[in-house]
């Protein structure tokens, strides 16, 4: 499976998403992350003041009564204890230590500023290693306990010297549980992200549907140059692409009408002359010489007739029609009977086709033309598949080279064959045939057969134009 | 062959003019050229021709317009020369009451070879003076479209036919219920009576009955009159 997605719109949706998402993410990061020091330094100002407060009763007791006292404190979260050994002081770490810095300097604030007090983070393996030392009951359990809390529930142990040097020792978490992330912001967030979700995949939408319909504009483009023009509706820049590509599609009809009125006025024009000619080798006294005259002008006029046929627009102007296929070549079969030539049919295809029958007839001609011309003999082979029909029209003749069997279809060009013999033919016969295959949504090759001679396949869709 | 046969050449280019009518003396008929149609009414008014050669593109009235007139108060055969050979111009060509047509460039034994094949017709067969002006010719659950020149079918099937099974299903349709003979039907079709031995037109009735779905062993739409020919024997409905 591909990561990046293949259609514009499917990267657009992934690029939009996984931004807002990660946005998202660090949104959410950095505003749990304030409301955790937000609670943090709540919770730990009431610690503070509430380790303040028996710091000084402790201070004003006798040290015999401290322990009876500490015991009555001793209760979770804050454990009190007399008996814990000096703490070192953890290197300051300044800001990645935000909110221990900030205990310890509420803890002075609340004592003065001449107390001795350390604070270290009670999840330091110093502070757990040091504990089994002393295994009483609240101590044995309160290193363990916090350090599998963790953090968030991030947890101190606080050492206060007392006036006459004793050292009271207390061990307190932040309440973990307050700064849990509240189901509240989550069911916010989830809303947020699939409302922005529906909205960028209209938006997307939005945006990609003009480019598909440039897609699809340009395809038919490919078919019939006289498509009707784009829609130049939509935003500014949708209307600046339709309204080019039609102009692109103006001036290529207008270059191509031009081109066709030109070669076909002088096809056109040239049939005055070609019947004067005619009639003036007619006139000529040399029975030899008359044949020749007469041969050179049917050439000509056989180009000038395939030219006007060429120029044609064959898909404009007759209807797709559902057509009986057998009965076409059949029809075919009569009229080159009549001409005194015969071609073979093998296979059948009883289903009407979907053609335009004048320009298939046209199309099949050309083809059966060519194989009776350079092949000898030709046979039709018919093979209807389930989506297309395939019809091969195979001759007998010499074939021809592998480079010339796609240029046998460019306008005049003359193979080997051709142009070695006196074949006739206008050099137009292939072109015409395999753009009246293309305009019917099929194709038109040549290859060579296994044995000897040559090959067109004609391939026609049996369902729609 | 009529040595006087008078045949008037309408061609707006002089030099073909001049060509055409020295090839049509040289093969033993009289010819007249003039350019357009002006001129044709006044040659017309001026003598009586037995053949017209009609251009189709003429400066002024064109050669369909032309044909169409003459038709209203003449029954004189017309080819017509049609430059662009393309199906619909020689379909309106036809339609227009010519007796034929012939794409330019044309080959000069091919217009003499009509010339002498439509005189013949000409003479021998009754004509209708009404130009056959049809577009589609119903009959038997078939429509013959004359401008693409093929059959569909009731359900909408185009059937093409060969080149001689349409003219011969042209002329069976103009005569319905109406014996012709297989030299009728020859001079028809073909433009020259048949030879005896020919068995053409019979080969030709058994292959469009078959195109056309008829019980050859016992046909409805084509029937057999023995000793005489054949004949049409559906209703035919025509639409101009």
């Amino acid at each position: 499976m591909r990561l990046v997605p293949t259609s514009l719109f499917g990267r657009l949706v992934l690029v939009l998403l996984g931004g807002l998402l990660l946005a998202q993410l660090a949104t959410a990061y950095i505003n749990l992350a304030e409301r955790g020091q937000l609670l943090y330094r709540a919770g730990g100002m009431r610690l503070a003041q509430q380790i303040a407060d028996i710091v000084k009763l402790l201070d004003a007791l006798p040290a015999a009564e401290r322990r009876k006292i500490a015991s009555v404190f001793n209760a979770p979260p804050l454990v009190v204890s007399l008996d814990r050994p000096p703490l070192r002081e953890e290197g300051t770490g300044a800001d990645s230590d935000f909110p221990r810095s900030m205990f310890s300097r509420v803890l002075r604030y609340a004592l003065g500023d001449d107390a001795k007090i350390v604070v270290v983070h009670a999840t330091g393996g110093r502070e757990v290693a040091g504990a089994p030392e002393r295994p009483g009951p609240p101590w044995g359990m309160m290193p363990h306990r916090m350090a599998g809390a963790g953090p968030p529930g991030a947890s101190f142990l606080v050492q206060v010297a007392l006036r006459d040097g004793a050292l009271v020792t207390f061990a307190s978490e932040v309440s973990p549980q307050e700064s849990a992330v509240p189901w509240r912001v989550a069911l916010t967030l989830v809303i947020l992200l699939a409302t922005v979700v529906l909205l960028s995949l209209i938006a997307v939408r939005w945006v990609t549907g003009p480019l598909s319909a440039l897609a699809r504009a340009a395809e038919e483009l490919g078919e019939n140059l006289d498509h009707p023009p784009m829609a130049e509706t939509g935003p500014a820049e949708v209307r600046r692409a339709a309204k080019a590509f039609n102009t692109m599609q103006q001036r290529l009809a207008r270059y191509l009408s031009d081109r066709t009125r030109i070669l076909t006025a002088m096809s056109h024009d040239l049939k005055t002359p070609i019947t004067r000619m005619r009639l003036r080798a007619e006139a000529l006294e040399d029975e030899s010489l008359r044949g020749k005259f007469v041969h050179d002008l049917e050439e000509m006029q056989a180009m000038v007739t395939q030219t006007l046929e060429f120029m044609r627009d064959t898909s404009a102007a007759e209807p797709v029609q559902r057509v009986d296929l057998m009965a076409l070549i059949e029809s075919l079969r009569t009229d080159y009977a009549d001409m005194g030539k015969n071609f073979d049919v093998h296979g059948a295809c009883a289903e009407p086709l979907p053609a335009r029958p004048l320009a298939l007839r046209r199309c099949l001609a050309n083809l059966l033309d060519n194989a009776i011309r350079y092949g000898e003999r030709a046979t039709i082979e018919i093979e209807p598949g389930p989506r297309q029909l395939v019809l091969r029209v195979l001759d007998e003749g010499p074939g021809m080279a592998a480079e010339e069997l796609e240029r046998a279809f460019e306008p005049f060009f003359r193979g080997e064959a051709s142009r070695s013999r006196e074949t006739g033919g206008s050099g137009l016969g292939l072109g015409i045939a395999r753009n009246i295959a293309r305009a019917h949504g099929g194709d038109l090759t040549l290859q060579n057969r296994a044995g000897r001679g040559l090959v067109a396949t004609l391939t026609l869709p049996r369902a729609g134009g | 062959m009529d040595p006087q046969d008078h045949v008037l050449v309408v061609d707006d280019d002089a030099e073909i003019r001049t060509l055409l009518c020295d090839y049509l003396r040289r093969n033993g008929y009289r010819a007249s050229a003039v350019a357009d149609g002006k001129a044709m009414w006044a040659a017309l008014a001026r003598a009586k021709y037995d053949l017209i050669v009609l251009d189709v593109m003429l400066p002024g009235e064109d050669g369909l317009t032309l044909c169409g007139k003459l038709r209203v108060e003449s029954d004189t055969p017309v080819i017509m020369l049609t430059a662009r050979g393309e199906e619909t111009d020689r379909i309106v060509g036809l339609e227009m009451g010519a007796d034929d047509y012939l794409a330019k460039p044309f080959s000069p034994r091919e217009l003499l070879a009509r010339i002498k094949s439509v005189l013949r017709r000409y003479r021998t067969l009754p004509r209708n003076l009404k130009a056959d002006t049809a577009r589609r010719v119903r009959f038997a659950g078939w429509t013959l479209d004359t401008i693409a020149r093929h059959l569909v079918s009731a359900d909408g099937v185009v059937t093409p036919l060969g080149g001689s099974e349409y003219q011969l299903l042209r002329v069976l349709l103009s005569h319905p219920n109406q014996v012709l003979t297989r030299d009728q039907l020859m001079l028809l079709t073909k433009g020259h009576e048949n030879d005896p031995l020919d068995r053409s037109i019979d080969l030709q009735v058994s292959r469009l009955r078959h195109r056309l779905g008829d019980d050859l062993a016992d046909p409805t739409i084509i029937k057999t009159v023995r000793g005489q020919g054949y004949v049409l024997s559906v209703p035919v409905e025509v639409e101009h």
